[in-house]
């Protein structure tokens, strides 16, 4: 039954988001050049802090577990507070908090999540229903919702950035994701299709003030689709078909609408030339709360989950000596044969930041690398290799698992590469210690490249 | 005026006690006191208009304030160079505008404890800053919003 609960937990579904602020929570109490010296204080609003998962980080993460005392991140130098609702997150945040932060010397405040109260409390459905399909501008009901959302939203912000700003205090929230849909290309009026002569009929750069300035609604949201004799305009005679509603809207390829522009800060969908994605386009998410959030922060990380590109799949052979004495086989972040787990890759994205530039990182999901799934679940054909694992070594960073290099424990033991060894027959993972010479402070791939040959095997 | 409390904090209501409830009843907001005339505000709340100036010009000196572009009443009256240093070092803390050196010194990070991460972050997640992470949760839901 435990054992069922653990496999639940660690599901490979999750991306790591809350183990990222646990993370945060116990690095923020080391001294200066990694943390502030300083406390943390955990808002919730879903599932309370979860204790458990703190303790075991701080007996297992490579950079907390050998640390003693007086250094040492404590679970009793992190608050926590549920807030199961919108009101009480609005008194909590705005007179309880400054408190807190000034009495018990708080350096990092969290929230986790940011949206479930919103998300909860708001519901634009029911709104609808229950006045009916009364769609006019000045008694919609989903309208006024929206408005008021977006100024709880706003004040939100302001209080946030105010108070990160006044207690010089580093304030993360945690978002969710929505589905993102976008209009179908068959589905709609048969002009809308890139591919179309209609819709090369008008280019993006030609009159977009025109066709954007008279508009009525916004591309979000628009109105119950036009009879398709009023929304179908003869080509010939509608050089731009600027008075149809959703002509150019609703292509997701023109630059003015939102649809196009979602992926300069959603952090989905700006990769769709890229060949190891197919069908991005059903896969695509959007951060909760909108562009008017999106306006309150000034640094989106997303931690995205996809499925590892085929070709990567390949074991890697390694030979240590030119000679080629000893072979060590790679274990590359897809070698776990029939592991459903390490097929996932994560990506760690700074969308956008107000200090560092936009870019993405690959993080193969494996059941060691420590940031994302600390602990290996029981059923894990890893779990020989974890228990082989030196004490205070339980993370490997995947990143360098690319073919041909070595894997690398990105923990206390710099001073060494760790192979992994696998042998299929006897379904055994091994370490093997690599040594490094002598006066080598930091593991560049040079150095491995010059005296290890290797070459792909078919896995 | 309720929101006066979340635009300007700091601000001093005392001198203008016998012009606030007025203005709440009339449901004046703070953009309302700035933005339009004041013989219309005062119009709507049914107080003097030389009043509401005065409001108007103390509300816009508390966000220039605030704003770092003007210096605080208080300090206009200090004379010694020492204690203006002070509250400048203080006032650089409160205000909006700062100096790109006070931005460097001030820089703080917390790391994520993992040098690509940390890399990607340009060091950490800084303090003073508003930082977001998104992802899917465990169970999907299917919540089309």
């Amino acid at each position: 039954m435990s054992h069922l609960k653990d496999l639940l937990t660690y599901h490979p579904s999750g991306v790591g988001k809350t183990q990222f602020l646990l993370i945060l929570l116990l690095s923020v109490q080391l001294p200066s050049p990694i943390g502030l010296s300083k406390s943390a204080l955990y808002i919730s609003t879903e599932a309370a802090l979860s204790t458990q998962r703190l303790a075991q980080m701080l007996s297992t993460h490579p950079q907390l577990c050998d640390l003693h005392d007086p250094d040492k991140p404590s679970l009793s130098r992190i608050l926590s507070i549920q807030t199961p609702d919108l009101e009480s997150q609005e008194h909590i945040l705005r007179f309880q908090v400054p408190v807190a932060i000034e009495r018990h010397n708080i350096g990092l405040l969290v929230i986790d999540s940011i949206t479930a109260n919103f998300r909860a409390e708001f519901d634009p459905s029911a709104a609808k229903t229950s006045t009916g399909n009364n769609n006019t501008s000045r008694g919609n009901p989903v309208g006024a919702a929206l408005m008021q959302r977006t100024a709880q939203l706003q004040s939100l912000g302001t209080l946030l950035r105010d108070l990160a700003r006044k207690y010089n205090l580093a304030v993360v929230v945690s978002n969710q994701v929505a589905d993102r849909f976008l209009p179908e290309p068959n589905t709609s009026t048969p002009y809308l299709t890139p591919g179309t002569p209609g819709a090369q009929r008008h280019p993006p750069s030609s009159h977009p003030a025109a066709s954007h300035g008279n508009q009525p609604q916004t591309p979000m949201r628009p109105k119950s689709p036009l009879p398709p004799s009023a929304s179908a305009p003869n080509p010939s005679s509608y050089p731009f078909p600027s008075t149809s509603i959703d002509t150019p809207a609703q292509t997701p390829d023109y630059p003015l609408t939102l649809e196009h522009q979602h992926r300069f800060f959603t952090g989905w969908g700006d990769q769709s030339s890229s060949p190891s994605i197919t069908g991005i386009r059903h896969n695509l998410k959007t951060p909760s709360l909108g562009l008017i959030w999106t306006n309150q922060i000034a640094c989106r990380i997303a931690l995205v989950k996809r499925k590892a590109r085929p070709g990567a799949a390949a074991l890697t052979s390694i030979s240590l000596a030119p000679g080629g004495r000893d072979e060590y086989k790679l274990l590359n972040g897809e070698a776990g044969v029939g592991m459903g787990a390490s097929r996932w890759q994560r990506h760690f994205r700074v969308v956008f930041s107000a200090w560092a530039a936009a870019h993405a990182l690959n993080t193969t999901r494996k059941c060691l690398c420590h940031l994302l799934a600390p602990i290996p679940t029981p059923a894990s054909p890893f779990n020989n290799l974890y228990s082989s694992l030196p004490p205070g070594a339980s993370e490997i960073d995947v990143s360098a698992a690319a073919p041909g290099r070595a894997l690398r424990f990105t923990s206390a033991m710099r001073q060494a590469i760790w192979f992994v060894q696998m042998r299929p027959r006897e379904g055994v993972l091994r370490l093997c210690r690599m040594p490094v010479m002598e006066g080598e402070e930091d593991w560049s791939p040079q150095p491995v490249k010059k005296r290890c040959w290797c070459s792909r095997v078919s896995g | 005026m309720t929101d006066l409390l979340a635009v300007l904090p700091e601000f001093c209501t005392l001198p203008f006690s016998n012009l606030l409830p007025s203005l709440e009843r009339a449901q004046i907001t703070v953009a309302d006191v700035l933005t339009s005339d004041a013989v219309d505000i005062a119009k709507r709340a049914q107080l003097p208009a030389r009043e509401i100036r005065r409001l108007t010009d103390a509300l816009l000196h508390g966000l220039h304030t605030q704003l770092g572009v003007a210096q605080s009443s208080d300090q206009n009256r200090d004379g010694q160079v020492i204690r203006a240093q002070d509250s400048q070092a203080e006032a650089t803390a409160s205000t909006l505008r700062t100096l790109g050196s006070n931005l460097e010194d001030s820089w703080n990070v917390i790391s994520t404890l993992d040098h690509r991460l940390d890399s990607a972050l340009a060091g950490g997640i800084p303090t003073g800053y508003v930082t977001e992470v998104t992802g899917e949760r465990y169970a999907l839901p299917l919540c089309p919003t």
